[in-house]
């Protein structure tokens, strides 16, 4: 690794002149040593290659009582994994989805309001007792003669006063 | 057996080759680019995480947040029985955002077109905010829906909207004094939008919204809540106040007057049930440039006048407070010609000799008014005058309320009695006499008018406006003979004969004040026309004052009609029980008619209500054989009590009445009871049990 590191740097940043000089020269110096004899290690020369031929038409796999303990283990806790990403991933995921409903929901009720506002306004012209009057003079309606209109005294009127429903009929029944 | 090379190497014998050296200090200028990537990597982190922190949370909001703002309605306003006078509909305004648009001509030619804009003016103001590079330009405020609908479809790039609401009146013109309007910010600048207008404006709060890539948002924090309006329910019954308006309308029409107000109220709890004035404008239009604002001042509470006649109450009142004077006490009135320290005072027809003080009122002598206020004096008859709320405003939440003008006896002079005791050198308000008319209403106490019945924020309880504590000001015996005075006044031989009603006891007073013409220094011969009058006179249910300004006509002539027309439609309204026998009506009736046939004998086609009287009477006759009792005022309701279902559907059927019945078995109850007058349509109610 450092060889193809050094490769690089060599390749890319390059040596000084001065430096390959020097590296040559050492060699040199080394070459002529009388004493020094040995070769220098190439590199990876230590490393055999043997090839053998192994016959495995015989081999039977022993069975590993502890495999399904280990499958079941792995489906396990892949499970729970799984449980547990979507455990958490659930709740943001369906938050998002009920936020992108609440403020659908709350447009519609904008709306809603606006279009309810709007009918209130309508409903309030159209009982107005200007328009009333236009419709009771299409329909030739007059104000009752007020000769024709009584009206009873409030304690005797069950219409102003309901509480006198029932005490009258509980009297009605004691007859 | 061969030999490991590494073998040769063994012992250290070569020295350390250079390119060891060289790996090495590659290796370190490596590890030191690494740190230095760490420490600028970490530097980076540094100034996103911690030193522009905020800032980037801030883009990082621009782009994820929107702040939306969240419409505090302005409160409505409704009569009292919830009939809405006001309200604020949600509207959309058009704004241009002129940095974003990108084609001027189509902007300018779809807006002008849609919203029936200036095209020139509208690409102007355009172009002038490009140049600028303003943001934000205003093209239209408040469209309606259909235009907001087109604008939207069409996607225009810098076209925005805003959402806004637009007063609207529903009712048109009806109460529009007392409502007032709102500006064009929605803000009160008249009647009671202005007087309420911190109760009635609300607060916009905010709301943050998280949004999506596409801007939609799906979730949303409230940052400040709204704060709606308050709703207001006012004393106003609108039913009443068309009437009031309406009789107003035609009295002005009728005898040309200039101006006119009315003012109904309570006199129990001095709750206004109508308060007109004319003319009169539609607050849904705003003010045009050279509008006459006239027609916007609420006459009722703004134009003090003199009042007249009217006044007369007051001084009479305070006669039988503070003197021997009683209704039968006799007041000399000088046959028509009376001088005061040299001021020659005269009545407005002929002249009276010796009359009853009740005379006095009835036939609305100056004279006897004058002799009457030197006897009460000029410091008694101020100190009414004061206690009767004039000269001061009377409080309810309407601005420009004017007190009136009442001098104090220190201003007074010499003659200053023979005008104030006749409601001249003083000053009031359609709304002060109605006051003061409930007084005497009110068996002597003064109830401060009341506008506002409560007042009530959506989702908070109802504040109620309370009644102002009666402050007495006569006592009850002087009221009841005020009352019986005041009914005299309406009388044959009164000068308010035209205020009669049907069904009802009532009580009033004319007034017909002249008004001076400043410009040639001098009265004309135009009056303040006016007729202050109360209901039924044994009860009184409601006081009615009306007034006409600029009348050729005496009050008694143009205003006590509008009295009457009013009072029989209010009470009416107010399902206030008769208190004259049908009799006695139908008799009078009757007479009237006789004598109208007699001295007019005319042919009119229309049935007179004598006739009208005759015809239910005679209507019904056919309806005896079914066992219906027939008599003056209708029919009365049968017996239908212990009979089975059958026997009170065929009697009814065959009798023409509609009944509703309930349960089974016998009729053990029965609405409206046995014997009852039955209302034209009335329905029949029984109630059955075993």
């Amino acid at each position: 690794m450092a060889t193809l590191v050094a490769t690089l740097v060599d390749r890319f940043v390059g040596r000084s002149k001065a430096e390959a000089a020097d590296r040559e020269a050492h060699l040199e110096r080394s070459f002529h040593k009388p004493v020094d004899c040995r070769l220098r290690a190439f590199p990876n020369e230590d490393v055999y290659f043997f090839v053998k031929v192994i016959d495995n038409s015989t081999v039977v796999r022993e069975a590993d009582p502890a495999t399904p303990s280990a499958c079941w283990k792995t489906i396990a806790a892949a499970t729970t994994g799984a449980v547990l990403l979507i455990g958490l991933l659930l709740p943001s995921a369906c938050r998002l989805i009920a936020g992108y409903e609440i403020e659908d929901l709350r447009k519609q009720r904008d709306l809603l309001l606006q279009q309810k506002v709007a009918l209130e306004m309508e409903e309030a012209r159209l009982v107005s007792p200007d328009h009333l009057a236009e419709l009771a003079q299409d329909q030739a309606f007059v104000d009752p003669d007020p000769k024709s209109v009584i009206h009873l005294p409030w304690k005797y009127n069950l219409a102003m006063n309901p509480s006198l429903w029932n005490s009258s009929l509980r009297a009605a029944e004691k007859q | 057996m061969s030999t490991h090379p590494s073998a040769y190497f063994d012992g250290g014998c070569l020295p350390e080759p250079p390119a060891h050296k060289d790996a090495a200090r590659r290796l370190r200028n490596l590890a030191r680019l690494g740190f230095f990537w760490a420490v600028v990597i970490l530097g980076k982190l540094v100034h996103l995480q911690i030193v522009s922190h905020e800032e980037f949370v801030r883009l990082a909001a621009s782009q994820q947040q929107r702040t939306v703002e969240i419409a505090a309605p302005r409160g409505m306003i409704f009569d009292r029985e919830g009939q809405p006078l006001a309200m604020s509909l949600p509207v959309k305004s058009v704004l241009v955002n002129p940095l974003l648009v990108r084609d001027v001509s189509v902007v300018v030619e779809f807006l002008s077109r849609i919203l029936e804009l200036d095209a020139a003016q509208l690409r102007k103001n355009l172009e002038a905010a490009i140049a600028s590079k303003s943001g934000f330009l205003w093209v239209k405020r408040r469209v309606s829906p259909e235009q907001a609908a087109r604008l939207e479809s069409l996607k225009l790039a810098g076209v925005e909207f805003r959402d806004e609401t637009s007063r609207r009146y529903p009712k048109g013109a009806l109460a529009a004094h007392v409502l007032g309007s709102v500006d064009h910010e929605e803000k009160g600048n008249a009647g009671i939008e202005l007087g309420l207008q911190e109760e009635l404006e609300g607060i916009p709060g905010s709301l943050r919204l998280m949004t999506d890539v596409a801007r939609r948002g799906y979730e949303s924090r409230i940052e400040t809540p709204a704060l709606p309006g308050k709703n207001i329910t006012l004393t106003i019954d609108e039913r009443i106040q068309y009437v009031a308006e309406k009789a107003l309308h035609n009295a002005v029409a009728d005898c040309a007057c200039k101006s006119g107000s009315v003012v109904v109220m309570n006199p129990r709890n001095g709750d206004i049930l109508a308060m007109a004035s004319f003319p009169s404008f539609d607050p849904n239009e705003p003010v045009k440039d050279g509008e006459d604002l006239s027609a916007r001042l609420n006459l009722a509470i703004a134009a003090p006048f003199e009042p007249g006649s009217v006044f007369k109450v007051i001084t009479l009142s305070a006669a039988l407070e503070t003197t021997p004077l009683r209704p039968d006490s006799l007041i000399n009135c000088y046959g028509g010609k009376f001088s005061l320290f040299g001021r020659s005072i005269g009545e407005a027809k002929g002249g009276f000799g010796v009359i009853p003080m009740r005379a006095v009122l009835a036939k609305s002598s100056n004279i006897g008014a004058v002799q009457i206020g030197l006897a009460v004096g000029v410091k008694s008859l101020y100190d009414f005058i004061v206690r009767f709320g004039f000269g001061r405003k009377t409080g309810i939440p309407l601005p420009s309320e004017s007190p009136g003008k009442v001098h104090p006896p220190r201003e007074w002079t010499k003659t200053s009695m023979g005008s104030v005791a006749m409601g001249h050198e003083v000053t009031t308000t359609t709304l002060q006499l109605a006051q003061a008319a409930a007084i005497v209403a009110n068996n002597g106490v003064l109830v401060r008018p009341r506008l506002v019945l409560f007042k009530q924020r959506p989702g908070e309880p109802i504040e109620h406006e309370p009644v102002a504590p009666g402050v007495r000001v006569l006592r009850a015996e002087t009221a009841a003979l005020m009352r019986s005075m005041l009914e005299d006044v309406i009388l044959p031989g009164g000068t308010g004969t035209k205020a009669r009603l049907s069904g009802y006891s009532a009580g009033g007073k004319t007034g017909s004040a002249q008004i001076y013409d400043f410009k040639l220094n001098q009265y004309t011969h135009k009056y303040n026309a006016s007729f202050m009058g109360l209901a039924p006179l044994s009860n009184p249910a409601l006081v009615v004052v009306v007034t006409l300004n600029g009348s050729p006509k005496y009050g008694g002539e143009v205003a006590a009609p509008v009295f009457r027309e009013i009072a029989q439609a209010a009470l009416r309204i107010l399902e206030v029980p008769k208190d004259r026998p049908e009799t006695m009506l139908l008799a009078q009736e009757a007479s009237k008619q006789e004598q109208a046939e007699s001295t007019a004998k005319t042919s009119d086609s229309r049935p007179s209500e004598a006739g009208g009287e005759a015809a239910l009477i005679e209507g019904p006759s056919s309806l005896a054989g079914a066992g219906l009792v027939v008599t003056v005022g209708g029919v009365r309701a049968p017996n239908f009590l212990g009979k089975n279902l059958r026997t009170v559907l065929s009697e009814s059927a065959a009798a023409g009445l509609v009944v509703e019945a309930r349960g089974q078995g016998l009729a053990k109850f029965q609405r409206p009871a046995p014997g009852s007058i039955l209302q034209p349509g009335e329905r029949i109610y029984v109630q059955l049990a075993q």
